[in-house]
């Protein structure tokens, strides 16, 4: 019987420890998620680029408007061309520092351009239109450069990833099993001790019943007690006089 | 672009804005919902426990904060891009209307699929904690109520970080101006507090005694939360692209018509906990 009770206490310890590091474990990859996202965040503002809107735009020739855009590092140029009104067919060429194209887009509006690079520079944007009774100012131009050491920033992402999902995985188990060896315990702490108006303790003196005293309809009694006649004490755990 | 030390202001402001915002909402409903003070200490802290229940608790929070905003905030997405792809179909050059009418389409969208995420964990909690004999001091309108806001919260802390991101990169890129600040001071104040009042009003159906009534509470709080948050939405969009006042002006008289309907949403949110007590 006592080895029986002395086991009983060491699952207890033992769930309670398992509990303990999970909820740590799980906390602390909110902590890596946290401090990754300040580090990931930090450097993508740090190497924000350049951004053109369609006053950027120089006149380069007929129906051909030309703007620069700069790159620190390995990067993307990226953004959006739309018509105000009408959809009209424009070129857009995306050339390198040498004048090399390195993206064509010929198509109607909305034209949307995404040009990976891999080294810093000045880029050339080039916008000619294609339709005749159309205009450079109808359009509605943002594009902007993001420079981005892509090799340290997925390494980065990566690193954090794996970390928090350890933390997480690992901790979430931890704290599972333990709830699945204490659910019997769970269902016994209901809220109905938490809410409302503190607990009403009461000392019963009398014979024990059945299964629980009540004594005005209301309320009843959970007692420690294991045979009948004789002096229990007990908790309220329904409605009291309040 | 900008140098290191801003950069990296910004980088932590983006996250850290969203965790005071969060923290200071929880604090002030904590504070001024009695009620939801005692749920709050149950849940997260299961107060009144020893041993391994209160650290699963703790434990369980964050996951369940975790599961909740990427699971409300992935169907969001997809439902908006479903509704994207339609409106594309019929006006490829997507006119200012069809801009209103996608961004009016996050009030019905994202209502919906955080209402859904808020049902499953309102039936998780209420099959975990299910009391018997019946507890008459347990209030499960407020419990579900309550529910919807820490969903709708969860959706609002996810949303914040990435429109903060967002908009700090444009604050970085851009340069400091009234369009480039004033987005990041409403999503700093309102961003979460905003969906977590919208979700709680959605939710304030699903602690009914029946059936029938949870599902027609339910639908009728859901309508008005997808209004007011598709109004929200659609004022911008209609004094910013239809109107075209994307100036000064047009931000402050779309900040304040946003205010004004906040506190709709608030009056409608405390009338209701009020009325919902027994």
């Amino acid at each position: 019987m006592m080895h029986a009770a002395m086991k009983g206490a060491y699952k207890r310890k033992k769930s309670e420890e398992q509990a303990r590091l999970g909820a740590i474990l799980v906390w602390s990859s909110i902590g890596v998620v946290f401090l990754s996202l300040m580090i990931i965040f930090s450097y993508a503002i740090m190497q924000a680029g350049d951004a053109l809107t369609e006053e950027d735009f120089d006149h380069a020739g007929e129906d051909t408007w030309t703007a620069d855009i700069k790159v620190d590092d390995l990067g993307l140029i990226s953004g959006s061309i739309n018509s105000m009104e009408d959809n009209f067919r424009i070129r857009v060429t995306v050339y390198d520092s040498r004048d090399n194209v390195m993206e064509r887009y010929d198509q109607r509006t909305p034209v949307t351009i995404s040009v990976q690079v891999f080294e810093a520079g000045t880029y050339t944007i080039e916008i000619e239109i294609r339709g005749s009774s159309e205009s450079f100012e109808d359009l509605d131009i943002s594009i902007s450069s993001t420079g981005l050491d892509v090799l340290m920033a997925c390494c980065g992402f990566l690193g954090f990833i794996i970390i928090f999902l350890c933390l997480f995985i690992t901790g979430s188990i931890l704290l599972i099993v333990s709830f699945f060896t204490r659910r019997g315990e769970l269902r016994q702490e209901r809220p109905p001790v938490l809410y409302g108006p503190p607990t009403y303790h009461h000392i019963v003196q009398g014979t024990t019943p059945d299964h629980s005293s009540s004594l005005d309809g209301q309320w009843h009694v959970d007692y420690h007690a294991d045979e009948k006649d004789m002096t229990v004490q007990g908790r309220d755990e329904g409605v009291g006089p309040w | 672009m900008v140098g290191p030390f801003l950069g990296m202001f910004y980088g932590i402001l983006s996250v850290m804005l969203p965790v005071l915002s969060l923290t200071a909402w929880t604090l002030i409903f904590i504070l001024f919902f009695p009620y939801s003070r005692e749920v709050f200490l149950k849940m997260v802290f299961h107060r009144g426990t020893m041993g391994a229940l209160r650290y699963i608790m703790i434990g369980l929070t964050p996951i369940v904060f975790f599961f909740s905003s990427i699971t409300s905030a992935g169907l969001s997405v997809l439902g908006e891009a479903v509704f994207m792809g339609i409106i594309y179909i019929f006006d490829s050059s997507m006119s200012p209307v069809s801009q209103m009418l996608s961004l009016m389409s996050a009030g019905p969208i994202e209502e919906s699929m955080k209402l859904a995420v808020a049902v499953l964990v309102y039936i998780t909690i209420q099959i975990l904690w299910r009391s018997k004999p019946k507890d008459p001091r347990r209030d499960r309108v407020r419990e579900g109520m309550i529910t919807g806001c820490f969903v709708g919260a969860s959706f609002g802390f996810f949303e914040s970080l990435l429109y903060l991101f967002s908009n700090f990169m444009t604050l970085a890129t851009d340069g400091p101006s009234f369009g480039s600040v004033d987005p990041i001071l409403w999503r700093f104040i309102l961003g979460v507090m905003i969906h977590a009042l919208y979700t709680g009003i959605a939710s304030a159906g699903l602690g009914r005694r029946t059936i029938t009534g949870k599902v027609l509470i339910t639908a009728a709080f859901l309508t008005v939360s997808v209004v007011l948050h598709a109004l929200n939405n659609g004022i911008q969009g209609f004094i910013v692209l239809i109107l075209e006042m994307d100036n000064v002006l047009g931000w402050l008289i779309s900040d304040i018509a946003q205010g004004l309907l906040i506190l709709i949403g608030m009056v409608i949110f405390i009338v209701t906990w009020k009325v919902s007590h027994r």
